[in-house]
């Protein structure tokens, strides 16, 4: 009898004591937890932002956090974000998170007031990025802010992998990088050892190009084509249309958002030399961003496009919509033609 | 001599023209340009019809402005001040931005409008005078600018380019469509003002000495800034905005050949006409890629205009 109430005692204790441990280092845990740490962002800058970010305002490629899953550590993104198809297609009433102001300009208190942990916008010196005085201002009020900069494919890379650090979700950016590294990848298998082609991109006029720094050009050259506009290193340029008869492009491909078609080409009299027009290789690609990850169903259609003798009995529309699901969760809101 | 160099001005458009004809960036084969090759394809497509355009709206703005500083009896005036190129600006922009058609009917119609609003503003407390004009241009630059900048605001980024590149004037890729409504406004405009020439070096000496003349200043005034906004308007709504063309070759002019329209107007036509035709061959043929041709002569025309201030150019 009394050994039954020893042991029930004891136990208790035991009991007891083991709580107590359990407490006092769960309280130690959280007392040594870090509330913060640093990444260095693509400016190369070291920005020290809280350690879960729960009240991000994002100017910049808002549709990455969306692919990262996401998107409810968000409060405030990019006037524009309310044209972009996949944020229209995935986040319910986007305009309630749309600010007034853009990467390029916005009113500091009304950012401010959304109180956020986070800000990420486009650095550098371009028409698109944030002015120096506006960052600074965000920052004197203790606001991170991180800067994205992109000029070639490996940079879409790069500023996934920093906005899964930034919203702890590096596992889903590698996802990501590998999915997007697959397309440009198959491209490449496919395209191997084919004649390369003369291939022009325009952008916002006929004789407006992009010319050998950018994007568009890697897309080119991994699809097997040669940049006609590659000597020019800027990343447009505005050309005689007699130069354009000179390089005499194979295949012109057109800019998404150019508000001109291939009809218009074709129809002419300019353009009507030019090997491209005479064998109907001129084409249009829908509005997609070629920041983001779909720039590799882009890059798929730039080779189906330079090369269509590689992508026999390819459905590149299914692809897309297969690759938008893994993405973003739903299919291709473009139509890929 | 002064009279000999007139006419090598009023002729020199002739062999620019066959001169430009052979500068680009194609080796064109002249042998070929009555057969079915790039070659003649580029000589009647490509480089006439921009040759041409840069003779006519280099004459259409000089014009433009020789008139519009003889009514104005002011050398800072040029189609611009009277609100032309920030209205056709607007115009374009609302066509690309939210039309999403081509910019050049809308650029012309809102380059016309802005000048007719500056006349109704100056014209409102009673008559317009000269001063009352440029106070309403200004006030419409102003007002056109702004909303310029509120479509700006409010349109999807991606369109913009577009607009910008419409904004920096330029003649590359010019068709025929646009030479060929380009040309009888410039003949009408050029005619009428050549045959009433002698009524601006009325108007040029002031409004009492214009009515003692016989000339009603308010009358005349009205008719030449129709006309001369009619020359710039569809310029601009086919080039888009090429500066300084408009004031710097007038004073040229003026300064070799004296204030006497009689001479003032016919050569403004043709020097303006060879001095963008130039400026345009230089962008064309010799840059690696072009330069709006509206960058190079507002260059140009920076430094002339600091030589006309130390000079202390009277009116």
């Amino acid at each position: 009898m009394k050994n039954k109430k020893v042991l029930l005692v004891g136990i208790t204790v035991a009991i007891v004591c083991l709580l107590t441990t359990t407490m006092i280092y769960a309280m130690f845990l959280q007392s040594t937890a870090p509330k913060e740490r640093t990444v260095v962002d693509m400016a190369g800058r070291e920005v020290t932002i809280p350690y879960e970010v729960k009240r991000a305002v994002v100017f910049a490629e808002y549709s990455l956090v969306v692919a990262l899953d996401a998107w409810d550590c968000v409060v405030g993104v990019s006037k524009y974000a309310k044209y972009n198809e996949i944020m229209k297609n995935t986040v319910k009433d986007i305009e309630n998170y749309c600010l007034n102001g853009s990467a390029m300009s916005f009113n500091v208190e009304e950012v401010l007031s959304k109180d956020p942990d986070v800000v990420i916008t486009y650095g550098g010196g371009s028409g698109y990025s944030t002015p120096e005085n506006l960052i600074e201002e965000l920052e004197s009020a203790g606001v991170p802010v991180i800067c994205v900069n992109i000029y070639n494919i490996s940079d879409i890379y790069k500023c996934i992998s920093l906005y899964g650090e930034i919203f702890n979700k590096e596992e889903r950016a590698e996802q990501i990088i590998s999915e997007m590294q697959s397309a440009f990848d198959m491209v490449k298998e496919k395209v191997k050892g084919l004649p390369e082609k003369r291939t022009l991109h325009t952008w916002s006029s006929p004789t407006k190009v992009t010319a050998g720094l950018g994007i568009t050009h890697d897309l080119i050259v991994n699809a097997g084509g040669i940049d006609v506009a590659e000597s020019l290193q800027e990343r447009y340029a505005t050309v005689d249309i007699e130069q354009i008869i000179e390089w005499d492009p194979e295949v012109v491909l057109i800019w998404g958002y150019a508000q001109y078609s291939p009809e218009d080409i074709y129809n002419d009299t300019q353009w009507s030399t030019v090997s491209a027009v005479q064998n109907k290789s001129v084409y249009k690609y829908p509005k997609v961003s070629t920041w983001s990850p779909e720039v590799s169903v882009l890059q798929v259609w730039f080779g189906v496009k330079i090369h269509p003798e590689a992508f026999e009995n390819f459905d590149l529309q299914e692809y897309a919509d297969q690759f938008f699901q893994k993405i973003y969760g739903i299919n291709s809101p473009f139509e890929w033609l | 001599m002064n009279s000999r160099i007139r006419y090598i001005i009023y002729i020199l458009p002739v062999p620019l023209f066959f001169i430009s004809l052979t500068m680009g960036k194609y080796p064109v084969n002249f042998a070929e340009i009555f057969e079915d090759c790039p070659s003649s394809l580029i000589v009647w497509y490509i480089r006439m019809p921009r040759i041409l355009l840069a003779l006519i709206a280099g004459a259409s703005l000089s014009l433009s402005g020789a008139v519009l500083q003889g009514i104005f009896r002011n050398p800072l005036v040029s189609p611009s001040i009277l609100g032309l190129s920030a209205g056709a600006s607007f115009g374009a922009a609302m066509a690309i931005l939210f039309f999403g058609i081509s910019p050049h009917p809308l650029a012309f119609i809102f380059g016309i409008l802005a000048v007719y609003l500056s006349y109704l503003i100056a014209k409102s407390p009673g008559k317009a005078t000269r001063i009352s004009l440029i106070i309403g241009g200004i006030v419409v630059s102003a007002l056109f600018s702004a909303m310029l900048y509120v479509l700006k605001y409010l349109a999807d980024p991606n369109h913009l380019p577009t607009v910008i590149y419409w904004l920096m004037g330029s003649l590359n890729y010019t068709h025929w469509s646009s030479v060929i409504v380009i040309i009888p406004i410039f003949i009408i405009c050029f005619t009428l003002v050549y045959i009433t020439r002698w009524r601006l070096n009325v108007l040029s000496t002031g409004d009492e000495e214009s009515k003692v003349l016989g000339v009603d200043p308010a009358k005349w005034r009205l008719i030449y800034i129709t006309l001369s906004t009619l020359l710039a308007a569809s310029v601009t709504a086919v080039c888009g905005i090429i500066g300084w063309i408009g004031l710097i070759v007038p004073h040229l002019v003026r300064m070799a050949f004296g204030p006497d329209h009689r001479y003032l107007i016919p050569l403004s036509a043709s020097a303006g006409g060879c001095i963008l035709l130039c400026a345009d061959d230089l962008v064309r043929a010799i840059l690696p890629y072009e330069l709006p041709v509206s960058v190079l002569t507002s260059l140009m025309g920076i430094p002339f205009f600091i030589y006309l201030l130390r000079r202390g150019y009277g009116w």
